[in-house]
């Protein structure tokens, strides 16, 4: 019986996620790019500031999404290594690795989406005029545009293929019930960390 | 991890912290410069300010507790981001770090721009800052071994996380950022009104 804590160096088992992540990372760059260009274009000091609060949030979920697919694939090793199951970090971390790609395509199809229907540029009226008191509102008419409605609601396909694809892979090698309840903790261990994070963060609601 | 190089992490911290500070004042500054050219040009129309309307309910002030929560919470989820840079070979340090000394930077430019002086805004922040920002430094000193993970430079799995003591650090962290919040909530708005009563 192999267990997930082997004495391979963790360079060993890393080099399969350094292509899915690095097309993701190029993906979300040229989507970044190509939203905050098209959105933001108008010349204005707000849409300056709009665009490097646009390219600094993506440089943060770039950075974010590597530690939570990190995560995941530990969250997967544990609960594999706690059921007992035939399996290595090796295994997860190509199990990670290849159903990233889903992920990945996800992001280069948003792209496509982008270029097929770029959305129309923001004007200063949008922004200091009426939308001022709306402001909450700005997101709800962002989705009114083609491109991003689609890329909303391809989310959860991409999502759900991760996963799957995610059991499928490890289920080659384990039982499909460990594979299930693997993948399962990997995720369970994702949301607790960003959704209590975000809890944390937005604190004051909550708090009688 | 003999050769740790904690020195090196947290003046690499404290010097990516800066280098935020400055952009957000860079920032800060770029965005007078356009108030004041827009304003000569008097092309653009003022934000228009909404009417208060008079079925508005007015706003309760949040008690002490809630307040002291709150930044309480805020604080914590910042040190648990700087600390994710250990699965993520330290980006998340680095993007979250760089995030938060340019949101200060910003901050402390728009107090000046707005004639806030430099005596005031030192004992406003200062206070709970060198608490709160040292925890924050040592958060990300140990987020930043996070690419020394990453790049396999130790043999051993276990070695390397038990070097970096995190019961020590979360503990460090949750001490350091209590007393950052609660000088934040019951000494600072003490300042502030001493300061509008003397000026």
């Amino acid at each position: 019986m192999m267990h997930v804590r082997d004495s391979r160096a963790p360079h060993e088992v890393r080099p399969g996620l350094i292509p899915a992540f690095g097309a993701w990372l190029a993906g979300l760059a040229v989507f970044t790019v190509l939203s905050a260009e098209t959105l933001f274009a108008a010349e204005d000091f707000v849409f300056l500031i709009a665009r490097t609060t646009a390219y600094v949030t993506a440089a943060l979920i770039g950075a974010v999404m590597l530690a939570l697919v990190v995560l995941f694939g530990l969250g997967c090793g544990v609960m594999l290594r706690w059921l007992d199951a035939a399996a290595n970090a090796r295994l997860v971390a190509r199990a990670v690795s290849t159903s990233l790609w889903v992920v990945t395509a996800y992001m280069w199809v948003g792209v496509l989406l982008l270029l097929a229907w770029p959305p129309a540029p923001m004007t200063v009226e949008d922004v200091l005029g009426d939308a001022l008191p709306h402001a909450e509102l700005l997101p709800t008419q962002l989705q009114g545009e083609v491109a991003f409605a689609w890329i909303t609601r391809l989310r959860y396909v991409a999502l759900a293929g991760f996963l799957a694809l995610c059991v499928w892979r490890l289920a080659r090698h384990v039982k499909w019930s460990n594979a299930v309840l693997a993948v399962g903790f990997g995720a369970a261990l994702v949301s607790a960390l960003v959704g209590g994070l975000g809890a944390l963060a937005g604190a004051l609601p909550a708090v009688p | 991890m003999k050769r740790f190089g904690w020195a090196f992490a947290f003046a690499l911290a404290a010097t990516i912290w800066a280098a935020g500070m400055v952009a957000g004042a860079v920032v800060a500054q770029g965005a007078k410069d356009w108030t004041e050219e827009s304003a000569e040009q008097a092309s653009r129309p003022a934000p228009r300010d909404e009417p208060r309307r008079a079925d508005a309910a007015p706003q309760a002030e949040p008690s002490n507790r809630v307040v002291f929560l709150f930044i309480l919470g805020r604080n914590a989820a910042v040190y648990l981001w700087l600390l994710a840079g250990l699965l993520s070979a330290g980006a998340v340090t680095l993007v979250v770090l760089f995030h938060n000394g340019m949101q200060l930077g910003l901050t402390i430019s728009f107090a000046r721009q707005a004639g806030m002086p430099t005596g005031v805004l030192t004992d406003l922040l200062l206070t709970h800052g060198v608490l709160e920002l040292g925890a924050f430094f040592v958060a990300s000193a140990v987020g930043f071994q996070g690419f020394r993970l990453a790049l396999g430079w130790s043999r051993s799995r276990f070695e390397p996380l038990k070097a970096l003591r995190l019961p020590a650090v979360l503990l460090f962290g949750l001490c350091a950022l209590t007393g950052a919040a609660a000088i934040e909530t019951f000494v600072t708005p003490q300042l502030v009104r001493f300061h509008a009563g003397v000026e």
